[in-house]
Parts: C-alpha cells; sequence; structure tokens
C-alpha cells in the first residue's frame, strides 16, 4: 500500500489554478477551471488530466455505484471511463459543459456495461405493477398517505431503504433519478446524458418518483 | 390536456419550476386532483431524506491508487490503442487479490519480526536481498534468500544444517549445490 500510494505521490502534478478547486459536477461555477483543465489536456498536459480525475471522480464513482451497486465493478468502470474521457478529450468540443459530456461517458460505460452482464432486467419493476395502482398523470402517486418514512428511522435505516428501492427502479428510471436529485441536473444536462428528449426525461422523472414514493410507502406500511 | 403535458407540468411543479402560465395551466387538474398538493410536500420531504442518504460523491477506494492506475492505463492506451477494456476488467480481480497478498505480508512480517527478536543477535536468520523472506525456527541454523532477476531464479541459502542430499530438497531440476548451501532454482518445480 505505501508503494502505491509512493507512485501516486511521485506523479508529477502540473500547477493548477485556484479556480480549478471545489465545485461540483451540477455545479455551474466549476465550468471556467474545467474549460482551463481540458485545454490543457488537449495539449498533452497529463498533470491537468490528473487534476480533473482527481476533481470529478468522486462523483463519476458514486454515480456509478449507485448504478451497478458493486465497488469492485465501479472501481473498474470509474477507470474506464477516464481512458475513454482522455482518448475523446482531443474532440471534446466547448458546446457542452465538460461535466456534463463526461456523465454522458459514464452513461455510455455503464449501459454497456448492464449490457454485457445481462443485467437490464434483473431487479427491474415490472410497470405492469404499477399499472395496478393506477399510477397515471394526474393521479396519487403514492397508495396510501398513512405511511410516511418514520422521522424516528435512523439515518442507516433510511439509507437501505432508499437504496433497496432505487435499485427497483429501471436503471432509466434510476440513472434520472440519481442526476435530478442526488447530482442536482438540470432536465435539459440530463436528456444529453441521457441521449434523449426533455419530454422523455419528464416523462422517466414523472414516474420515477411516483415509483419511489410507492416503494418507500409500502415499505413503511 | 394530454397525459405527456401533464407529467411534464406535474413534474416541473414538483420542482418549483412552472412560470405562471404553465401554472395557470395546470390549475384545473389540482383543482381535480387536491391531494397533489399534500403528494408534492411528502415527495420533497422524501427528496431531502435521499440526497441525505445517497451522496452526491464518494471517494473511490485507495483514490491515489485510482490516479496512479488510470496514468499507467492512459499511457498504455495512448501507445498502444490495443490496450484498453482488457487491462481494466482483468485489473479488478488483480485488484482484489493484491489486497490479500498485501494482508497476509503484513501478518507475516509482524510474525517474522516477533521471531527475529527471540533469535541471539548475531544469527540474521532473515533475507537480506529480496521481498521474499524465510524463516529458520533453529538459531544455530542460518538462512538467506537472494533474488536474481534477470535469471529469473532465487537463492537460499541455509547454513548450519546436516549434509543433506539435493533429492531432499529439490523434487524438479534446476538445483545445484554451491559453497555454502542449496542453490534452488525457482523457475523450476521444487
Amino acid at each position: 500500500m505505501n508503494l502505491f500510494r509512493q507512485i501516486a505521490s511521485n506523479l508529477v502534478k502540473g500547477p493548477v489554478s485556484d479556480d480549478a478547486a471545489g465545485g461540483g459536477a451540477g455545479d455551474g461555477s466549476d465550468t471556467v477551471s474545467d474549460a482551463t483543465l481540458v485545454s490543457r489536456c488537449q495539449e498533452g498536459d497529463y498533470a491537468a488530466f490528473d487534476a480533473l480525475v482527481t476533481k470529478h471522480r468522486g462523483r463519476v464513482y458514486a454515480m456509478i455505484q449507485n448504478m451497478v451497486r458493486n465497488e469492485a465493478d465501479s472501481w473498474d468502470l470509474a477507470q474506464e471511463v477516464f481512458v475513454k474521457v482522455w482518448k475523446a478529450l482531443p474532440r471534446f468540443e466547448a458546446r457542452a459543459r465538460f461535466s456534463t459530456w463526461m456523465y454522458r461517458i459514464t452513461h455510455n460505460v455503464v449501459y454497456d456495461w448492464m449490457r454485457k452482464r445481462k443485467m437490464e432486467t434483473v431487479g427491474e419493476l415490472d410497470d405492469n405493477l404499477l399499472d395496478q395502482e393506477s399510477i397515471a398523470a394526474g393521479a396519487l402517486a403514492t397508495p396510501s398517505r398513512m405511511a410516511r418514512p418514520d422521522e424516528a428511522l435512523s439515518q442507516g435505516e433510511l439509507r437501505t431503504k432508499i437504496e433497496a428501492a432505487l435499485e427497483k427502479l429501471s436503471p432509466e428510471h434510476r440513472e434520472a433519478i440519481l442526476l435530478r436529485e442526488v447530482q442536482g441536473f438540470e432536465y435539459k444536462e440530463i436528456a444529453d446524458v441521457m441521449d434523449c428528449s426533455i419530454g422523455t426525461v419528464m416523462s422517466r422523472l414523472f414516474y420515477a418518483r411516483k415509483k419511489l414514493q410507492s416503494l418507500l410507502t409500502k415499505t413503511h406500511e | 390536456m394530454n397525459d405527456d403535458r401533464k407529467e411534464e407540468l406535474l413534474t416541473r411543479w414538483m420542482d418549483d419550476a412552472l412560470s405562471a402560465e404553465e401554472l395557470r395551466e395546470l390549475e384545473p387538474v389540482l383543482a381535480e386532483n387536491p391531494d397533489l398538493n399534500e403528494e408534492r410536500v411528502d415527495y420533497r420531504k422524501l427528496r431531502d431524506e435521499l440526497k441525505a442518504a445517497i451522496p452526491a460523491e464518494v471517494e473511490p477506494p485507495y483514490p491515489d491508487f485510482f490516479n496512479a492506475h488510470l496514468e499507467r492505463l492512459v499511457r498504455e492506451a495512448s501507445g498502444d490503442e490495443q490496450v484498453r477494456e482488457g487491462a481494466i476488467r482483468g485489473f479488478s480481480r488483480i485488484w482484489l487479490w493484491w489486497m490479500a497478498p498485501a494482508a497476509t505480508a503484513v501478518v507475516v512480517g509482524a510474525f517474522l519480526l516477533g521471531m527475529q527478536s527471540a533469535q541471539p543477535p548475531d544469527s540474521p536468520g532473515l533475507a537480506d536481498a529480496s521481498s521474499s523472506e524465510i524463516y529458520s525456527p533453529f538459531a544455530t541454523v542460518e538462512t538467506k534468500i537472494i533474488r536474481d532477476a534477470e535469471l529469473d531464479a532465487t537463492l537460499i541459502v541455509v547454513e548450519g544444517l546436516d549434509d543433506l542430499d539435493d533429492q531432499d530438497l529439490v523434487i524438479g531440476g534446476g538445483s545445484i549445490e554451491g559453497e555454502h548451501g542449496f542453490f534452488v532454482n525457482t523457475g523450476e518445480i521444487y
């Protein structure tokens, strides 16, 4: 472990401007610094890329982990994302925000992995079940109002229940919820990441929220 | 109003993202379903819980190593377009396998240190030329292990034993009896 840490600490890191620090993927404040780092990367500056990786790896890893639910695979997939980012950086044009573009690559890597693992249908909630609950536009999201998550529920228990409910969503619904509610993306950014229309994003969010409420309500009943 | 439009307006209503005009458009729907207001309140609570429970950012395990390993992959990929997923996928298992010997090495190291302290000070007993280690339980027996990377060979020197036949130590070939003990070629079976 020390050896690896030593290797890591020996990486040559170029000067990174102060504005490169902080900021999240869903936060517009990092756009300029990302643009600067990207520009340096495009000139072949690996130190700039290392800084980009350090800045974004936590969000990429969290997103992947919430999608694939496996630490080792998430680690590998996050590595794969950044290798693809590096290779595609020369073609990146600043029309989109870097973080949105990076999440798009993350999306593709995760879905490729899911296809390979034939996981698309595993854990997916059958939409017919939801039909039975008469969930339609304008209808009640939750079958019953009496079961709100208990305020006294411990954070750990709550997290477990929420994770379990997320896992029961289809990958598309889960991703839409994660991008919107956890990562704080705008509808347009979600559409760019998921390669779909804004209308589709709206629909996915609408049904994903209802499913999530329904699942968590059932859990507490 | 068709369902697609309802879904869009309700989704944005949940997020407080409707314009005044859109809100007016949605009002009949809200009037027909008064429980939607309560539902929105509930969802906002759920959203807060979701944000609290699911972090937006999680550092990968061994973050420094994450960058170091990535650099190696990137450099390989830059030099050889064929180096890609195989290396990455294979690594996950390597990574897991790497942790096991590392943990074992720590335990063995601690054990050897303990045993070494029990030996007389003038009895080396432990390796001096390689990351491998060999331990002799007898204070009168000295052991050394020397690794030669060029020859892909490891020299184990054991001094203080009664004379042994080569066959006592070596099952396969590749051994030569040296001046101070037994030379064992670890490239062979023994």
